[in-house]
């Protein structure tokens, strides 16, 4: 009957047939598209150097079943930052050789962890030999010291001698390194024999002991480096015990009592008896672990490995590891829906804002600052704009070199917002760069040229409104579960077409009309005609 | 009547741009209206009277003429020929014999108004900042039932005409808010016009309707608008030259020349139904359908 009612019809079925066949054929599941909560680490690093070479090492951790990591990213300042794979570990290093005045470096990534619990089987036997990838595992070392007579002393009073189950044997120096000995306050590196003499110990202390008697009796056992993740900030790490049994690393935290389990909150960073952090001496090192929780996509590993034209998600992992950033292209993938929020703006509610598609692109740019930085960037950038424009009044300037002149204001006032930010730690305030400058140009002159035909008031109340859609683009476009949707099922776009045909021949009245025509619409008009 | 009813009779600015603005205007004959020096070239040609033309400069070397051209004249009109809601335009009248003034006061030598001019044809005030014309036309002498009304400015009438028929009509008077102009979201006052007999209805500002002129106190409702017989033939003819099915026709009334078409819009506000009491959807629907492709 109408040609345009067809079309949307087709559009959504082809969509539902998609994602039905995504469903039933390829395993997708609808729980796919729901976020789950992670955390943004933060590793702020500072030092002043003094004329020479310095060099600051930290570890990067590693995704694994139990926590993954995504999006990296590193500031390194005037230093050559470098990632090495040492071991089991991923190091991070900065160097420079000449370093004068102070510097910051920073390391920063998403997670997302698991609580993991393991089911020990009742009796396990210790095997004569290992092979030669855990001789390190079970050797002595200055801190672990597994064959000392005291140790050996504990051991033989502990039963750890003559048990044959692994399992037992981990239990009774579990048992004793997290209930016999003291927990100490104080978190000063202590040696497996120390905490023993002490009779008391913080977390490494606890470990290391638990390494050396699992050690003595001749089970691999490991110290794991991490922190454990609360918003907030903080500086102080954790170290726990992973122990070979049967074929899997088990870990253990005699501190605060995990038997072959650890919460979700346990990020490991490295794995060995190291220190977070490896630097030169003298200069003034500080640092601090930020926290913050955030959504994060789910990551649907299995429905990646099913061939199929329609398994999108081959495409994104091909994506990422042609090393093209899939936050970018999450957002990217969004912009049709930001354009469809303005439109139900513009052509529903009948609000005017600057330029047709600026508000999703305003909103892109918030990605980095959050919304409420991000619209104090926008107020002050076109604050500062109208006021140069003011200036420029006088001098009469063609249309273009004027808008460069906006330009340059808007560049340095950019650059300014983002040196403060720097200097007073507002993280949020570095995305200021990240804005687009000629857009911010062109709105400057949009509110310039609004307020001399219409009227100052007018101009602001576009410039209200304008922030009121960015506000509504933004959150469509920077939900996690709608982005999962669009990323999971990208025929969703064709919803998006749907809904632009729909709302593109909508002629009813704009609810901004309802109020502008009221006396027409509810009206007892004082002394003049209603109707035809 | 109820309100579901009346909201059926209003024309949204939705409901404008798909089912009459992009329907019945050529998107290849807007320049016909958005160029101010084209649509009089089409109603010199059409000899539909209009405001005359008594200079226009195209290129930067004809400003050389312009002080000139000035001093065999009184009272002018300089504004730019596609420009946007009124900016640009200076209404003038000689107060001695280097010296112009505006309405609302301003001060302009011979040589400001030559920098005016320049300004035009650098695109300062076209639709799209690219270059365009200056054009200089005769001030018109609004006719005395316009000056009692309105003391300031030129009143002016616009005529909605779809598919050759006049539909809608409003007389718009400028005020001193409005600084002169005959926009009523700048303050103006809208009184709409019985087509029929063309006398004064009812009458709007932007704040909610009125009885009489803020400026003067005049009483607007039952007032005649003169020449109605004429303003709405000419309305009616627009459409034999210009092919566009859906338009604004402004048209002022000089105290000699009488009825004048002042310009063309192809997109016409909806303001007109306020200030007419009535919407404008159940008129045009009533009309029918001229046929999507214009057979002018």
């Amino acid at each position: 009957m109408n040609r345009r009612i067809v079309t949307i019809a087709l559009l959504c079925l082809v969509c539902s047939i998609v994602v039905g066949y995504k469903i039933k054929v390829l395993g997708y599941h609808p729980r796919m598209v729901i976020p789950v909560f992670g955390y943004r680490l933060l590793l702020d690093m500072h030092l002043d150097g003094h004329g020479n070479p310095v060099s600051v090492t930290t570890f990067v951790p590693r995704s694994t079943p139990m926590q993954r990591i995504s999006d990296l990213r590193v500031r390194s300042g005037p230093f050559t930052h470098a990632t090495h794979t040492d071991g089991d570990n991923t190091v991070a290093s900065w160097n420079a050789d000449n370093v004068t005045g102070s510097v910051e470096l920073s390391l920063s990534y998403l997670v997302h962890n698991k609580a993991v619990r393991f089911r020990l089987p009742d009796s396990l036997s210790i095997p004569a030999d290992y092979g030669p990838h855990y001789v390190s595992f079970l050797r002595a070392t200055d801190l672990i010291q597994k064959d000392h007579p005291e140790i050996a002393a504990l051991a033989r009073r502990l039963g750890i001698h003559a048990r044959e189950n692994a399992v037992d044997i981990t239990r009774a120096a579990f048992d004793y390194a997290a209930d016999s000995l003291g927990s100490a306050r104080f978190s000063a590196r202590t040696d497996a024999l120390l905490a023993l003499k002490l009779r008391e110990a913080s977390c490494n202390g606890k470990s290391r002991l638990m390494v050396a008697l699992l050690r003595h009796r001749g089970i691999p056992a490991r110290l794991v480096g991490g922190i454990i993740l609360e918003t907030g900030r903080k500086r102080t790490t954790h170290q726990w015990v992973e122990a070979r049994l049967g074929d899997r690393w088990v870990p253990f935290c005699p501190l605060n009592g995990y038997f072959a389990e650890l919460p979700d909150t346990y990020l490991a960073v490295y794995r060995g008896d190291e220190s977070m952090f490896v630097r030169t001496a003298n200069v003034n090192f500080k640092y601090g672990f930020h926290i913050r929780g955030v959504m994060l996509p789910r990551h649907n590993r299995d429905a990646v490995t099913q061939a199929s034209l329609l398994n999108i998600l081959n495409l994104w992992e091909m994506f990422s590891r042609a090393g093209i950033p899939l936050e970018l292209l999450r957002i990217l993938l969004m912009i049709p829906l930001g354009a469809v929020v303005i439109i139900i703006f513009r052509n529903v509610i009948g609000v005017h804002t600057f330029g047709t598609f600026l508000p999703v692109l305003i909103a892109t740019a918030y990605r980095d600052t959050g919304l409420l930085w991000g619209h104090l960037v926008f107020v002050v950038v076109i604050g500062v704009g109208v006021l140069v424009r003011l200036l420029l009044d006088r001098y009469r300037l063609l249309h273009s070199p004027k808008l460069t002149i906006i330009l340059v204001s808007v560049i340095v006032t950019l650059i300014l917002l983002t040196v403060a930010g720097i200097r007073t730690g507002l993280r949020s305030l570095f995305g200021a760069s990240m804005f687009p400058l000629a857009i911010m140009a062109i709105t400057i002159e949009r509110f310039g040229i609004v307020s001399e035909t219409r009227g100052l008031r007018h101009a602001l109340v576009v410039c209200f409104w304008t922030i009121v859609v960015v506000t509504f683009c933004y959150l469509s476009m920077l939900s996690i579960f709608l982005q999962s949707i669009v990323l999971t099922f990208p025929e969703t776009l064709l919803l998006i077409v749907a809904a632009s045909m729909y709302l593109g021949s909508w002629n009813n009245l704009r609810l901004s009309e309802f109020i502008r025509f009221r006396r027409l619409i509810f009206g007892t008009r004082g002394g003049t005609r209603v109707g035809n | 009547m109820s309100a579901t009813e009346n909201l059926q009779r209003i024309l949204g600015l939705n409901c404008r741009n798909i089912d009459y603005v992009s329907r019945y205007n050529r998107r290849d004959l807007l320049h016909l209206v958005d160029n101010k020096l084209e649509t009089k070239k089409v109603l010199q040609r059409a000899g539909i009277p209009h405001p005359r033309l008594l200079r226009a400069y195209e290129w930067f070397w004809e400003l050389d003429g312009f002080s000139g051209d000035l001093d065999s004249i009184d009272t002018c009109v300089l504004k730019p020929s596609r420009g946007l809601s009124g900016a640009g335009v200076l209404v003038l009248r000689r107060e001695g014999r280097d010296e112009w003034h505006t309405p609302s006061g301003h001060r302009y030598t011979p040589a400001d108004l030559a920098r005016h001019a320049s300004d035009i044809l650098y695109g300062v005030y076209s639709i799209d900042n690219t270059t365009d014309t200056a054009l200089l036309e005769k001030r018109i002498v609004p006719s005395s039932f316009f000056t009692r009304i309105a003391p300031a400015g030129i009143a002016d009438i616009r005529v909605i005409v779809f598919g050759g028929e006049p539909v809608m009509a409003m007389s718009r008077f400028p005020t001193w808010e409005s600084d002169g102009k005959a926009n009523v979201t700048l303050g103006a006052v809208g009184a709409g016009v019985d087509l029929a007999t063309g006398e004064i209805i009812s009458a709007t500002t932007k704040r909610g309707p009125v009885e009489t002129h803020p400026d003067s106190g005049v009483r607007l409702r039952g007032k005649a608008i003169p020449l109605w017989s004429e303003v709405l033939r000419i309305a009616s003819r627009i459409q034999d030259h210009v092919a566009l099915g859906y338009l604004g026709v402004d048209i002022v009334i000089d105290e000699n020349e009488g009825a004048l078409v002042l310009e063309l819009n192809a997109r016409p506000g909806l303001e007109i139904q306020n200030a007419n009491g009535r919407g404008l959807k159940r008129l045009l629907q009533r009309r029918g359908s001229p046929g999507e492709a214009p057979a002018w």
